[in-house]
């Protein structure tokens, strides 16, 4: 569907945000992890058609994006991490301002812009001043333009924040429902947002692809390095200070803490399975590296 | 007192390489040295008493400093000004709010951190001058001590005032905006004309310059420091003085410690004034502002019906426009402009200008800058619709919108003089809307936009000078220069597209 050929894009000379990056992406949710500055809003930005690439190519359906926007942009949702609207204008007004820039049918555009007020519970406040919403309801607001034109591709940075618990979980089976149907890759911080939902994980470090695959396949590569166990202080930073720690919960005496190690860290410290987080974790202090 | 310092750096750091400024520097270089007095053309330069001071050091500096002083205060205003509004919109102004500084300490960094960017560009001033005065006027020795006291005892105190001005006019959203810009050019052309042009720091240099005056030329009266345009003869035959320097006496710098004092003074009124960014009240949802205007549904209602994307894209645009303007502020106007066509009453027309002029400015700058300041950009450049159809579709829509508050005076004009004054009045109208996007789009801020608005309607539709008189009542119009007012619109619209197109969002 959306095939990703050595892609790289500097901002500065010598400076690789993205570096020869490859993937091939299919429907279902893909989560996107990463640091900050690991390139994961350069990537979606250049998928969003935003920026172009100083190389490699982007293609959607076999047509490059990169030389032809145009193709992708009427099957494409974006959600950036940072956005505004106009705040004169009633969350009706704004989404059909939007709908006409992504050159939708007046009947259409009507119809999806009641089902998403409704499903995103912005339905009572529908004629408000969008300059009078609240943080998440402005955030509900960016999910219900991506979501206008039904988009076979969507892209959503950051989506859940701002949200409430409640929010975030009617968000959650939101995108399950629609991930059948089309490719949805979903960028966050929150890596449990994405264990619940995501058939494919990718993971970003430094401008790298350092990881895409299934989060089985991610927690399996740690199959049997991850321990857990009760720690006094001084075992604590002897853990922190090897950059073993995944996990560390203060306890009435010590710490509780998950790490990872090749091998039994201490005498006390028993094999527990792999959680989405641990793997995140370990790939991105490169701990494989550092252990062998 | 090292946070303090530290804090005004930064802040002066991150300020003086902003694009605005720069393009201040530039103007502010362009006049002064434009109409730096140069004895072989016909110039706009300082005379005492029909007078002309020769051009040795002393001279020099102080009619740089002069013409300076009053580019310095108006047009620095509208350049400088911005930086709280700036802390405000990128939500920095959030996290200042919560931190210990108080309000005078937040407001003496940035009127600091503004004064010490023109006292940089004062200074990049006196190197030119200072060159300028070794390459062109060899005639005199150059005189580094006559040089430097003009620019550190008359011009730095204003530039000092001008920064608490930027700082009293940025620390409330309510004055930073057109309301503001319109009081200040106000007040600035008020006090200016109070004073006949005895600035604050300058009275004492008049004094001084007037003991070196001759009998007859002290024999007059209103011998004031002023600004003339004459024609080389008249120049080349007024007598000159010769004058060695100002001489820093008491009074000098009592002059001086005026305007310091009156900067701190007008900080520390600002502290008043200044909201410390107060957040946005929270929202009930149940009873949260709803449109003042119809909405686009009722309004637009045959949206259903209408094929063409664009035309729909355009009626949005039409109500995005006049969501930014007081529905009964519009309702008024529209009947004062038809109240005129049936009775002819000044008062009327009077107080119906004044309107336009500020609805105008406030729709036209906003309309330039309304994607960058309410931060969409990264929402719409992703849509299949191309940026320059939504250029020209916001161009016409606003163009619309404006005119639709000088109905009345558009058939007036017609009816009354001709119907080129109509297209005129019309095609004036049009070239603001661009003018508002081209320069919306280079320097992502409406201040410039704002400073040239009103510079040409105090000078054209106020003053009657025809040339600019673009809402076409006094202006001898004829169809050269409703095309050239034509093609200037044409190119302004076409620059802002290829600017949009390559301008990068991220």
């Amino acid at each position: 569907m959306l095939e990703i050929h050595a892609l790289s894009h500097q901002y500065k000379k010598d400076h690789f945000v993205l570096a020869d990056i490859n993937l091939s992406l299919e429907k279902g949710v893909v989560g996107l992890l990463g640091k900050n500055g690991a390139g994961k809003s350069s990537l979606m930005n250049i998928l969003a058609t935003i920026i172009k690439p100083s190389q490699g190519d982007v293609t959607y359906h076999g047509v490059s994006i990169v030389k032809k926007p145009q193709s992708i942009r009427e099957v494409l949702g974006y959600l950036p991490q940072y956005f505004g609207v106009y705040d004169e204008l009633s969350a009706v007004e704004f989404l059909h301002y939007i709908a006409n820039l992504k050159k939708l049918s007046p009947q259409f555009a009507k119809q999806q812009i009641a089902s998403l007020l409704d499903s995103l519970n912005l339905a009572h406040v529908a004629n408000t001043k969008l300059g009078s919403y609240s943080g998440g309801m402005r955030q509900r607001i960016g999910i219900a333009q991506a979501l206008l034109n039904d988009p076979k591709v969507l892209i959503i940075d950051e989506p859940t924040v701002g949200l409430d618990p409640e929010e975030r979980n009617e968000f959650k089976n939101l995108l399950s429902e629609m991930a059948a149907e089309r490719l949805i890759l979903l960028s966050t911080h929150i890596v449990s947002d994405i264990a619940s939902i995501a058939q494919q994980v990718a993971i970003m470090r430094q401008g790298n692809l350092a990881f895409f695959g299934t989060p089985t396949t991610l927690q399996s590569q740690f199959q049997g390095e991850i321990w857990q166990a009760e720690v006094d202080f001084e075992q604590y930073n002897e853990i922190k200070r090897k950059g073993m720690l995944t996990h560390a919960q203060r306890q009435d005496v010590g710490y509780f803490v998950r790490c990872i190690a090749k091998e039994r860290p201490f005498d006390a410290a028993l094999s527990s399975a792999p959680t989405l987080e641990d793997a995140y974790l370990a790939i991105n202090k490169n701990h494989r590296g550092a252990m062998a | 007192m090292i946070h303090f310092i530290r804090g005004t750096w930064l802040d002066y750091q991150v300020n003086l390489m902003k694009k605005r400024n720069i393009a201040f520097l530039c103007l502010l270089l362009f006049l002064s040295f434009g109409f730096y007095p140069v004895p072989e053309d016909g110039y706009f330069t300082l005379s005492i008493a029909g007078h002309l001071g020769e051009y040795n050091s002393a001279w020099m500096a102080v009619t740089y400093c002069f013409l300076t002083t009053i580019v310095m205060l108006f047009f620095g205003f509208y350049f400088m000004k911005g930086g709280i509004s700036e802390d405000r919109q990128s939500l920095r102004g959030k996290l200042i709010a919560s931190s210990h500084i108080c309000n005078v300490e937040y407001l003496s960094q940035k009127t600091l951190s503004c004064f010490l960017v023109l006292a940089t560009m004062t200074f990049i001033g006196l190197l030119c001058a200072i060159a300028l005065n070794l390459l062109m006027y060899t005639k005199y020795p150059f005189e580094l001590g006559a040089f430097s006291v003009p620019f550190l005892v008359l011009l730095l105190p204003q530039a000092l005032l001008c920064a608490a001005f930027c700082t009293l006019f940025d620390a409330h959203p309510k004055l930073s905006g057109a309301v503001g810009n319109v009081t200040y050019f106000f007040v600035f052309v008020a006090i200016l004309g109070a004073l006949e042009g005895n600035i604050p720091g300058f009275v004492e240099l008049t004094e001084q310059i007037r003991t070196h005056l001759p009998q007859e030329a002290l024999s007059r009266s209103n011998l004031n420091v002023g600004m003339m345009i004459d024609s080389e003869e008249n120049l080349r035959a007024m007598p000159t003085i010769f004058w060695s320097g100002l001489v820093l006496n008491a009074s000098v710098l009592n002059d001086c410690m005026v305007s310091l004092l009156m900067s701190a003074g007008i900080v520390i009124l600002a502290s008043f004034v200044f909201d410390r960014f107060a957040l946005e009240p929270k929202v009930d949802t149940h009873n949260a502002k709803t449109s003042r205007w119809p909405s686009v549904k009722s309004v637009f209602f045959p949206n259903l019906f209408i094929k063409s994307t664009a035309l729909r894209l355009f009626l949005c645009e039409v109500n995005l426009a006049a969501k930014q303007v007081n529905p009964t502020l519009w309702i008024v106007l529209l009947a004062m402009n038809f109240a005129i066509l049936l009775v002819q009453d000044n008062a009327i027309t009077t107080v119906m200008i004044g309107i336009v002029f500020l609805l105008n400015l406030g729709v036209l700058g906003k309309v330039g800058v309304r994607e960058e300041v309410s931060k969409i950009n990264l929402v719409l450049n992703y849509l299949p619709t191309s940026s320059s159809l939504r250029l020209l579709l916001q161009v016409l829509a606003t163009w619309l919108f404006v005119c639709s508050t000088q109905l009345g005076s558009l058939l007036w004009l017609g009816v009354n003089l001709t119907l080129l004054h109509s297209v005129y009045c019309l095609i004036g109208v049009l070239m603001w809307v661009n003018l508002s996007m081209l320069l919306g789009t280079s320097f992502k801020n409406r201040h410039i936009f704002d400073l040239l608005f009103l510079f040409v309607w105090y000078l054209g539709p106020m003053n009657g000078l025809s040339q600019l008189d673009f809402i076409g009542i006094t202006t001898l119009v004829d169809a050269k220069s409703v095309m050239l007012l034509s093609l200037a619109s044409v190119a302004m619209v076409c620059i802002t597209m290829v600017l949009r197109k390559f301008r990068v969002y991220v």
